[in-house]
């Protein structure tokens, strides 16, 4: 693991509380993701790992704990500390694709020439140079997702965190999806916060993957992965690949079936 | 920067001025032309009492006649401009009200018995409580034409704010928005197709209630001369003028999506590929 820390989740505890009941959802996190890591949170549906992204990214205020996300840099820089990349893309159906890739420079005050500057240039990093002017309806779902990852970089987050980002997806974009994010990201090696239900996802994506336990979600163990960067398909050939698919599977299969009798 | 401008949607389809010439539009003609002939027929043939519906042509030459006169406007002007004042007075605190209802609980649980309450209430109902308090005026007028177009916007601006998609709102707060700005961008411009239905209606609504008004206190607009046309028994004044109602109220429905395509280009191309327009 890396040196420096990057996110610090310290006993985070989430209630979802209603007038008529309260479903605890986590149950006592403790997670350190050092700088530049690819973290997978892996888990059965329902076990809290989209609300523990959704703690990350301020969106919600845990019941107890505390989530501290650690600066590059001393000074005030006006960076985001973190962009989540959404399953259902939740772009800006009224704004074209180029509007929506550089919202969040325009709200942090960027000036306009610069802005669109950027944009641009992440744009062409994701492939979608000509489709600046497009709308959203307009494109397909790996494209809007495209979208989506470009509307999170041009942010230029400390941590980037997806949920689920390509689990609305056909397979075979959801592969050529994954090919890509490895690709872009290899160049700057941001840290990533990655949610899954993908087993396999996990395991090719991550440096680490992190597995929580059916409702609560606790983590219940990590699995480190040792395959090299940059990754490539041949790697799902692997015999330590398969191997560790398969324990990932021994370990989750007990939590997916505890989730599954709740139905 | 050339680069940045809006696509033009008009690319894909005909624009809505060119559409006015499509074949959806020539049957439609077409079969008012086959009705009108038929009346002019039976009128003719003695199958329908001339003093009770005149033949279109006399009210073509009726309307012609007034058309020239210049009086004709006088009336249908006074009730655009009625419609359009009362439609505002609704718009504008409907809107409001309803965007705080749907955003607020607190003000939803205030506010939501009294607006059940009055909604049901024909517009024209409150004339009498209306003219209590403003007396015979335009002002009264107005008013009372806008309390039933407000309720509905309020309705329907309150359930736009409620069917939000949440993960547009969270995008917007992870991507830097809060407060005024989150308003502005991201709440109204999402919640602005809803909107627009509510618009619709309260616009159809403010017609009726406009000239109904009209009818019953006031001696220029449509409905007065309507109803001016039919005590003094000029029957074909008081078709000219229902004829003249209903063209308005295709006007102001015209204008009306026009502005809505102009505000929100990215749902005229939404809607064509859905197959709705």
């Amino acid at each position: 693991m890396p040196a420096v820390t990057k996110i610090e989740i310290r006993d985070v505890q989430h209630v979802y509380q209603s007038d008529f009941s309260s479903v605890p959802a986590l149950a006592n996190v403790n997670l350190t993701v050092g700088d530049g890591e690819f973290v997978a949170l892996l888990g059965p549906s329902g076990c809290g790992k989209s609300s523990l992204l959704r703690i990350v990214a301020e969106l919600l205020r845990p019941t107890a704990g505390s989530v501290q996300i650690y600066s590059s840099t001393n000074k005030e820089n006006g960076r985001p500390k973190t962009a989540l990349v959404f399953q259902e893309y939740a772009l800006f159906p009224w704004r074209t694709v180029l509007e929506n890739v550089v919202f969040s420079l325009e709200m942090r005050g960027v000036a306009r020439a610069e802005r669109l500057a950027q944009a641009r240039d992440v744009l062409v990093r994701v492939g979608l140079e000509s489709f600046g002017a497009a709308y959203p309806h307009q494109l397909s779902g790996g494209m809007r997702q495209r979208v989506g990852i470009a509307r999170a970089l041009a942010a230029q987050p400390e941590v980037l965190l997806m949920d689920e980002p390509f689990g609305a997806l056909d397979a075979q974009t959801r592969t050529v999806l994954q090919e890509e994010l490895l690709r872009v990201w290899e160049s700057e090696r941001k840290t990533v916060l990655y949610v899954t239900h993908s087993i396999d996802e996990a395991v090719y994506m991550s440096d680490r993957v992190v597995l929580l336990t059916a409702r609560p979600g606790r983590i219940k163990a990590e699995y480190s992965v040792e395959l090299p960067r940059p990754r490539n398909m041949e790697m799902r050939g692997w015999n330590s690949y398969t191997k560790m698919s398969l324990d990932i599977w021994a370990c989750l299969r007990e939590e997916v079936e505890t989730a599954m009798s709740r139905e | 920067m050339k680069h940045y401008k809006r696509p033009q949607c008009n690319k894909v389809m005909p624009s809505r001025t060119r559409r006015l010439f499509s074949r959806e539009l020539t049957i439609p003609v077409a079969t008012s032309l086959v009705a009108v002939a038929a009346w002019e027929f039976l009128v003719h043939a003695g199958f329908l009492r001339a003093a009770f519906f005149p033949p279109p042509t006399n009210i073509v030459s009726t309307f012609i006649g007034l058309a020239v006169g210049g009086e004709l406007w006088l009336h249908a002007g006074t009730t655009l401009g009625r419609l359009i004042t009362s439609f505002l007075m609704a718009l504008i605190p409907g809107t409001a009200l309803g965007l705080a209802m749907g955003w607020w609980m607190g003000m939803r649980t205030a506010a939501d018995p009294l607006v059940r309450l009055l909604f049901p209430i024909p517009s024209i109902a409150f004339f009498p409580v209306v003219i209590f308090y403003l007396g015979l005026s335009e002002w009264g007028l107005l008013l009372t034409a806008a309390i039933t177009p407000f309720l509905l916007i309020a309705v329907q601006s309150a359930s736009a704010v409620e069917s939000l998609e949440r993960t547009l709102l969270e995008a917007g707060r992870n991507y830097g928005a809060s407060g005024l700005r989150l308003f502005q961008r991201v709440i109204l411009p999402a919640a602005l197709p809803r909107l627009f239905i509510g618009y619709r209606l309260a616009l159809g609504v403010g017609l009726i209630v406009t000239v109904a008004v009209e009818m019953v206190a006031a001696k220029h607009g449509l409905g007065g001369f309507l109803w001016h046309s039919w005590q003094i028994l000029r029957i074909e004044e008081m078709y000219v003028s229902l004829m003249l109602i209903g063209f308005l109220g295709i006007l102001v429905t015209y204008g009306l999506e026009a502005l809505a395509d102009r505000l929100m280009p990215w749902q005229v191309d939404l809607l064509r590929l859905k197959g709705q327009r």
